[in-house]
Parts: structure tokens; sequence; C-alpha cells
């Protein structure tokens, strides 16, 4: 019942408790200085200040699906759980980051082009790889799980990953609506802007970071409970339960 | 013979071109079409410029529903732990018991 013990009463480790702190620290930094630093935007006015949360959690779903797809590579050439518990947790923590993307957007857009939605290449094309990966959701969801059902997601979210470049570059190949002020060449931020938008990256990579982990954490004792629970019939242990 | 249908084409078409800007020209100017009217102009706001769509309802609102989302997401990861953490408890007392027996 070794296993049993791992999974359900393991004390997180110091790391985890460390990135906790320095995660939460950066979230009051961050909200400071959007609310207190950051400037006004001169055409929009206050609602610009949804950009410090929008454009980081666009880059937050990224790292979820990248991890998500990356794990699911990792599981279909070794086979093992822990690979698929990190596959699950980085493609719920990219949904929620993408379900935030596409929420946030529109509240902007209502105020910027006048209309909550636009069939624009990036809006389109970041509401696909959200449909693919509520898709992967869905099917470890009520799929089952068996081995079958977790080659078949592990598959969709590799073809998920393919999804992200084309919400990338998409504003560049087919231009549309989109405003494009983070750029190779600089971009057009206020520099108050561009620090607070900084700060706002350093907290979402360390937020992400701590999400995937804990959700992995816990998907990996929930495969280890039933690891566990399958050793223990298999002794003959469980019948009275 | 095809010459001359050429210049003729050419005449009729530089007649049709210097007659058509005066043929587009309304006869009597209170006899415009009022929608033709509204579409084709922009007016200036007089007093002072007010904002159509407010930008802090917006801006709560996002913040508001990106705090849900994640505060859910966390409530989520939280269930899930006690879950199995109960779920451990559950499974040594079935195991403990099947050997005290």
């Amino acid at each position: 019942m070794a296993d049993a013990h791992a999974a359900g009463r393991s004390r997180p480790p110091t790391l985890w408790l460390v990135l906790a702190v320095a995660t939460l620290v950066m979230l009051v930094v961050d909200l400071w200085a959007i609310f207190f630093y950051a400037p006004v935007e001169l055409q929009m006015g206050v609602v610009q200040k949804i950009f410090y949360f929008h454009v980081p959690s666009a880059y937050a779903m990224y790292l979820g699906f990248i991890t998500a797809a990356v794990a699911s590579a990792g599981y279909l050439i070794k086979r093992k759980d822990a690979w698929d518990a990190v596959a699950v947790a980085g493609a719920e923590v990219g949904f929620l980051f993408c379900l935030i993307v596409l929420i946030s957007g529109p509240l902007w857009a209502r105020k910027a082009w006048g209309v909550y939605w636009t069939w624009d290449p990036r809006l389109t094309t970041t509401l696909l790889a959200g449909m693919v990966f509520a898709a992967y959701l869905a099917l470890r969801s009520f799929g089952g799980a068996g081995e079958a059902e977790r080659r078949f997601a592990a598959g969709l979210a590799i073809v998920g990953l393919l999804d992200i470049p084309i919400i990338h570059y998409s504003v560049q190949r087919w231009q549309g609506q989109h405003p494009t002020v983070i750029t190779g060449r600089g971009g057009g931020l206020d520099p108050d802007m561009r620090t607070t938008l900084l700060v706002s990256f350093v907290f979402f990579t360390l937020f992400v970071v701590l999400l995937v982990w804990t959700r992995a954490r816990a998907e990996r004792a929930k495969q280890r409970l039933a690891e566990a629970e399958i050793e223990a019939a298999r002794r003959g242990l469980l019948e009275d339960a | 013979m095809i010459r001359a249908l050429v210049l003729g084409c050419l005449l009729a078409t530089s007649a049709l071109a210097v007659a058509a800007p005066a043929a587009a020209q309304p006869e009597d100017p209170e006899q415009v079409d009022p929608a033709e009217d509204r579409a084709a102009t922009f007016q200036r706001v007089e007093g002072p410029v007010t904002e159509d769509v407010p930008g802090g309802p917006l801006l709560i609102g996002a913040y508001g529903i990106i705090w849900l989302l994640i505060m859910l997401y966390v409530l989520r990861i939280g269930l899930l732990q006690a879950r199995t953490a109960r779920d451990v408890t559950r499974l040594e007392r079935s195991v403990a018991a099947a050997e005290k027996k």
C-alpha cells in the first residue's frame, strides 16, 4: 500500500512551496503595476488594461498546450503514466487560459472595435485550438481510462499543437483586425506599459508552472491510487469493500 | 468599316462621359432620398464628447470573469486532491480489515 500512501498523503515539495510564495508575490506586484503604475491608453482608455492579462493568458495557453503535446509525445514513446499525467495537466491549464483569452478579448473588442466578436484570423484560430483541446478533455473525462483512449487523446494533443504557430503568425500572414503591438522590431508600447507587461509575463510563467505541477501531482496521485486498488483487488483484499 | 465603328464607339463613350456627371446631379436638392443622405454624411458632436461604450464596466467584467475562472479551477484541483486522499483512507481501511481476517 506504499503507492496509496504516496498517492494521497505526500506533502508538497519545498520547491513547490517556494514557487507558490513567489507566484503570490508576483501576483500582488502585477496587480499593483496594472492598476497603479501603467498609464491609461490614449485612444481606448482604461479598458486597454485588459491587455496585461489578455496577452500573457495567450502565452500561458501556448505553454499549456505545448506541455500537453510534448508530454503526449513522451507518453506515446515511453508509455509511462507520469507523462500522461503531465499531458492532462498541460491540456487543462492551457484550456483554462484559452477560455480566459476568448472571454477577455471580446470584452476589450467591444470597446476597441465596436463588436464583441469578428471572424478575424487570430480569433478564429484561437477558437479552433480551444475546440481541439476541449475535445481532448472531453475524451479524457468521458472516454474511459483505457490505453486506447489515452493514446488517441495523445494524438489529438499533438494535432492541436499544429494550430499554435498558425495562431501566432496568422496576424502577419492574413492581416485581420487584431493589433500587433508586440513585434520583433520592438513594438509600439509605452515604456511603462512594456514594464507592466513584462511583470505580467513573469507572473503568468510562474503561475502556469505552479498550476501544471499541482494538477499533474493530483493526476499522478489518482493514477497511483487506481494502481493500488487493482493490486489490492488482485490479492483479494477488497472483497468486503 | 471597322475604323468607322471604332470611331463611333469612341465618340459615343466620350459623349456619355461628359454627360454622366451632369446626369448624376439631382435636379432638385430637396428631392434627395433621406437614407442616401444619412449614409453619406458625418456630423460633429455638439457639446462635450462622451464615450458610447464605457470602458470601466468592461474592465471590471473582464478581470472578474478571469479571477472567477481561475478560482474555480483551483477549487477543482483542491476537490480532486481531497477526493483522492479520502479514497486512500477508504482503501487502507479495507485492506487493514481484510488482513485482520
